[in-house]
């Protein structure tokens, strides 16, 4: 047996239909022991500043001072669903015995958990697509932190609606690979369709006895990809079937600090034609970051476009 | 002597390398540079004899007198004066004697800018010079030393109708906090032209008196003059917490002459009100606590406001007599309206039902609080709701009802639980595994001991956890088998749970073979286990893992030497709290905090120098406790550390540390950094030593000072606190004097009324007397 990499502590199967609890007689509350009263978890200053340095090293999600509950609380029920009892304990397990980045991967999925349903601010989404429309030609969109689906889904919809869809080649890409798989499934959580479809996108959205779904031939016309957004070569990578014409990246620099989010952004804009768009969500703004990004506004949507070389 | 540098762009960064280091003999060439043309230059140079201090100050009070045919000239001058004055600022206030009256603004600004509390009486008699620009110097001046010995002449200026030295005085008189600025400040809310910034001023006072008259002038206020007035009182119910511990005077001082017109008024002043005001005009609506502002306030909330947390706060406080309606919003309202106002819900059985109908919303989060509060509620009646939880989708809310569960306990909770163990989901029976441990069901156990056997390893490691804490004899045995089990799973599972149960040789034996096991997380867990057993010989057995393969074990190893303690425990951590691995030198560091020995002390201070700032901020930490005056010293000298959390740990440790070298360190920093909440609060953590030391403190303390210190003292909000005010109105210093006669006069303890009574006759100094006779006319 391998005694570097051996059993975990506990049972660390990704399940998303199991949950644990924090319990124990003898755990104390605050800063490495299962937290016994309800709400919000603690976590001592020490333990926040090295798991976030592990979080931000590993996977480039800066977190602040301001954070600190917000994260207590997700990487609290993260690590008790895992089957650990002490934060220090799941550090030690993320940090020495989590080789291929499973663990860390369902703990930032916790950590970046960000909803997501069909039409999701849709004015960025109607100009991307405005946008493909207008080149009379082949395009390809790129839409990276995807999670679940449901923004290249709603993509593909419009694109659908306006007979556009076989001419745009959609790129999907999440670092989860559990969001992924959910996403390759079409299945719709009850969440999804929270704001109602307009009836002509309402045709792609059918009911079965185990809920709802994204008509197969919709969720197979988008490329799947698993990659995350700091490293720099996987990014550039999904460029080499050709540059894209439209990038959306929603609600994801947010949980980057300004010098990885510079970084990603370079990135990005190589795997960019010249001129393209990018679109990032309604509340995250680039000009602070003196990129090369020049801000523009169609319709009520803002959005960026790379300058030309 | 060198070749003064050539002008006209000549001057070069290597020539200022150069004159950097001569150091002082460089100061005639760069007081000559201070006009070179370059703007990045002429920064620099001003900072370097900026840097060299007093000994820079005569050369250029001199350009100041003597050289002012350049404008940029004299700027830089000022500027580097402004940096250069240190303990000597006669020759500054020299310049304020001078006959020309732009020398005497040039002097009077730098020793503001340098924050001079020694140049106060010469500032004070500027404010009445003759000529304008010197006066309104020497307001400004006073505004950044932020001196209470100004009141009279500031209050004669504001009162002198001079429009151009009036402005900035009523400014300058509400920073001084001092009560005497209060009725001069409140006599310009009719005079137009002053009416706006004397409101602002008033807010600044945090003066229970200014209450009233602002509150009064909202009656036929403007919506604009509204939200003024609303920013005012918010910032003055802060500035009074800060000084006297709490806003709750402020807040009935409003309430009490609130009316539903009024309410009205203010709440129509939120239309066009950007986000800062319309978290003020909230405020507001709901220190007023009438049931007329519910309305507006809930619109805030359901727009998504910024203010809506303040919302939210302000309608807590209206409804604290009408909570019927809060409990009705939260019931109608949307997820966004129950995540914000649930954590605001008084725990009260009444509010059972609203908050029972949020455990089916939409959102997990609303889910999840609406199981907190109802866990807050105490009322065991809901435990079969909250087992439907148990199955949520949402991790949090699965943990939250758990929880929620183990709180509230109930006579049904063992029969739900019993029948939890046997649904088919393995969801559920997790949690139910956590609840029977929890609450040691002995009616339980059966099923768990089946659950330690079932194929899914969740489930066999919930169960294993569970049966410590099982009210049963068979536990044990039970454990014991797991622990010997061939599934690696399993073995570190049982080693795990055995570290919960009772001292016990046949557990220890067990452990010790466990240290041995060949998977690393059974070698882990033995390691805390043991530590928990604490044998005597705990720290040999857990020797030989230190060398360990894997990190993680030797790193258990350390947390588990921590907690064993004793000379051996302590040897093998000091050999680590030098290791060149930061994670093994941090764990050890914490174990050497914990022994308080004072070779322990050495070691930590050695890596509160280190560059990884966890490994500073570990080692500060660790610093608990230890209260001797290296320790201080050091911890000190980390409240400067660049790494802010490291300096948060360092001012939190000193904080809890009772000597009178720990409280005279604090009251240096606070005298240093008084805008530094991090320093207000460590200070206001009462001990008998803290008391002492800032009785000590403000013996000595200027009126700057003064009161800050009892501002900590009223924060501490204990009557031995209150006694180290009232000790404070029988010290000889004034400052002290009238800094405890002002917090003594919001107290309203007879101990406080009595001291502030026998003040307004008694004190021999009239300042003393005037302010306590206010006080006393207000009650």
């Amino acid at each position: 047996m391998n005694r570097d990499r051996s059993t975990p502590p506990s049972h660390l199967r990704r399940d998303d239909a199991d949950a644990g609890s924090p319990s124990g007689p003898t755990a104390g509350a605050g800063g490495g022991r299962v937290p016994l009263a309800p709400g919000v978890p603690e976590i001592s200053t020490q333990l926040y500043v090295i798991l976030t340095g592990l979080v931000e090293d590993r996977v480039g999600l800066h977190y602040g001072p301001a954070d600190r509950p917000v994260f207590a609380a997700k990487v609290w029920a993260r690590a008790v669903d895992a089957g650990f009892e002490s934060l220090m304990d799941y550090y030690y397990y993320l940090r020495y015995d989590d080789p291929e980045g499973a663990e860390l991967d369902a703990l930032t999925e916790a950590l970046v958990v960000n909803e997501t349903y069909l039409l999701r601010e849709p004015a960025g989404l109607q100009a991307a697509v405005d946008e493909v429309v207008a080149l009379g030609r082949p395009a390809r969109i790129w839409c990276g932190a995807c999670s679940t689906g449901e923004e290249p889904l709603t993509l593909a919809m419009l694109l659908a609606d306006r007979g556009a869809l076989d001419d745009v080649h959609i790129v999907a890409s999440d670092v989860s690979d559990w969001a992924l798989a959910r996403a390759r499934s079409g299945r719709l959580g009850p969440r999804s369709a929270r704001r109602a479809l307009p009836p002509a996108l309402q045709r792609w959205v059918v009911r079965d006895e185990r809920g709802e779904r994204v008509e197969p031939a919709l969720v197979r016309a988008i490329d799947w990809r698993r990659v995350n957004l700091i490293e720099g070569e996987a990014v550039r990578a999904l460029a080499q079937g050709g540059p894209f014409d439209v990038v959306v990246l929603r609600n994801v620099l947010i949980y980057f600090s300004d010098d990885t989010t510079r970084q990603v952004l370079a990135n990005v804009s190589a795997t960019m034609t010249p001129g393209g768009m990018l679109v990032v969500g309604a509340s995250e703004s680039l000009l602070r970051l003196g990129t090369d990004l020049r801000l523009e506004q169609r319709n009520g949507a803002f959005y960026y476009r790379k300058g030309d070389p | 002597m060198s070749t003064p540098p050539a002008r006209d762009g000549a001057l070069t960064a290597a020539e200022l390398d150069r004159l950097e280091a001569l150091g002082e003999a460089a100061i005639p060439e760069l007081v000559d540079a201070l006009d070179t043309p370059k703007w990045v230059l002429r920064r620099r140079v001003v900072r370097l004899l900026g840097d060299l201090g007093d000994h820079a100050v005569r050369p250029l009070c001199d350009v100041l007198r003597h050289r002012r045919d350049d404008e940029g000239r004299i700027a830089a001058a000022v500027d580097a004066l402004a940096l250069a004055v240190r303990d000597d600022d006669r020759p500054v206030v020299a310049l304020t004697e001078s006959d020309d009256p732009a020398v005497v603004a040039d002097g009077v600004m730098v020793l503001g800018r340098a924050r001079s509390a020694g140049a106060v009486p010469a500032l004070v008699g500027l404010v009445r010079h003759a000529d304008d620009n010197v006066a309104l110097a020497a307001i400004e001046a006073l505004g950044r030393v932020g001196s209470r010995a100004a009141i009279d002449p500031l209050v004669e200026t504001v009162q002198s109708g001079n429009f151009f030295r009036a402005f900035p005085a009523i400014d300058v008189l509400g920073r001084t906090r001092d009560p005497r600025a209060v009725p001069p400040l409140v006599d310009l809310l009719d005079q137009a032209p002053y009416a706006l910034e004397a409101i602002r001023s008033l807010g600044r006072t945090g003066d229970r008196g200014a209450v009233r008259p602002l509150v009064t002038r909202l009656q036929s206020a403007s919506a604009s003059l509204t939200r003024v007035i609303a920013a005012a009182l918010a910032d003055l119910e802060r500035a009074y917490a800060e000084r006297f511990g709490e806003g709750e005077p402020v807040r009935a001082e409003v309430r009490a002459a609130a009316t539903d017109a009024l309410v009205l008024r203010v709440g129509r002043a939120l239309h066009g009100a950007d986000e800062v005001e319309a978290a003020a005009v909230a405020r507001l609506l709901g220190a007023f606590g009438r049931p007329s502002a519910e309305p507006y306030l809930l619109s805030l909330i359901d727009q998504g406001s910024a203010a809506s947390e303040a919302a939210a706060a302000a309608l807590e406080g209206v409804q604290r007599e009408h909570q019927h309606s809060l409990r009705q919003a939260v019931a109608q309202g949307g997820s966004e309206r129950r995540r914000v106002l649930l954590p605001h819900l008084t725990a009260s059985r009444d509010a059972i039902e609203a908050v029972s109908s949020c455990l089916t919303d939409l959102e997990p989060e609303v889910r999840a609080l609406a199981c907190d509060v109802l866990a807050r509620i105490g009322d065991p009646s809901v435990v079969p709701r909250l087992f439907d939880l148990l199955r949520d989708p949402s991790v949090r809310v699965s943990q939250a009802a758990t929880a929620a569960i183990q709180s509230l306990g109930s006579d049904q909770t063992e029969q739900l639980t019993l029948e939890a163990l046997g649904s088919s989901s393995v969801r559920l029976r997790r949690a139910a595994l956590r609840i029977a441990g929890y609450f040691g069901y002995r009616s339980a156990f059966p099923a768990v001991a089946e659950a330690a056997a079932l194929p899914d390893p969740r489930l066999r490691d919930g169960a294993i956890q569970a049966l410590p804490f099982l009210d049963h004899p068979d536990g044990r045995r039970v454990l014991l088998e797991r622990a010997e089990a061939a599934d690696a799973h399993d073995r570190a599972s049982a080693i795990r749970a055995l570290g919960h149960v009772r001292r016990d040789p046949r557990v220890v034996e067990v452990l010790r073979r466990a240290v041995a096991d060949p998977d690393a997380w059974v070698r882990y867990y033995a390691a805390q286990a043991l530590a928990r057993q604490a044998p005597a010989d705990a720290a040999d057995s857990l020797a030989p893992l230190l060398q360990d393969a894997a990190p993680q074990v030797r790193l258990g190893a350390i947390d588990a030497l921590a907690m064993v303690q004793g000379d051996v425990a302590f040897q093998l951590l000091a050999g680590i709290a030098r290791s060149a691995d930061p994670e093994s030198r941090r764990a050890a560091l914490v174990g050497i905090g914990l022994s308080r020995r004072p070779a322990a002390r050495e070691l930590l201070l050695e890596a509160m120098r280190v560059d990884d700032p966890a490994t500073r901020l570990v080692a500060a930490s660790a610093l608990t406790g230890h209260d001797e005056p290296g320790s201080v010293e050091a911890l000190v000298e980390a409240t400067r550390d660049p790494e802010p959390t490291v300096a948060t740990a360092a001012l939190a440790v000193l904080g809890g540390m009772r000597s009178l070298v720990a409280t005279s360190a604090l009251v240096d920093l606070l005298r240093q950094r008084p805008d530094d909440p991090r320093v207000l609060d460590a200070l206001a953590r009462w001990s008998p030593g803290r008391g002492q030391g800032l009785l000590v403190a403000l013996e000595k303390a200027d009126d700057d000072l003064a009161p800050l210190l009892t501002g900590a003292l009223a924060r501490m909000r204990r009557p031995e606190a209150e006694e180290v005010l009232v000790r404070a109105l029988s010290l000889d210093n004034v400052a002290a004097r009238k800094a405890a006669a002002t917090v003594l006069a919001e107290r309203a303890s007879p101990e406080a009324h009595a001291a502030v009574m026998a003040a307004a006759t008694a004190d021999p100094s009239e300042e003393v007397r005037q302010i306590c006779a206010l006080a006393l006319g207000r009650r």
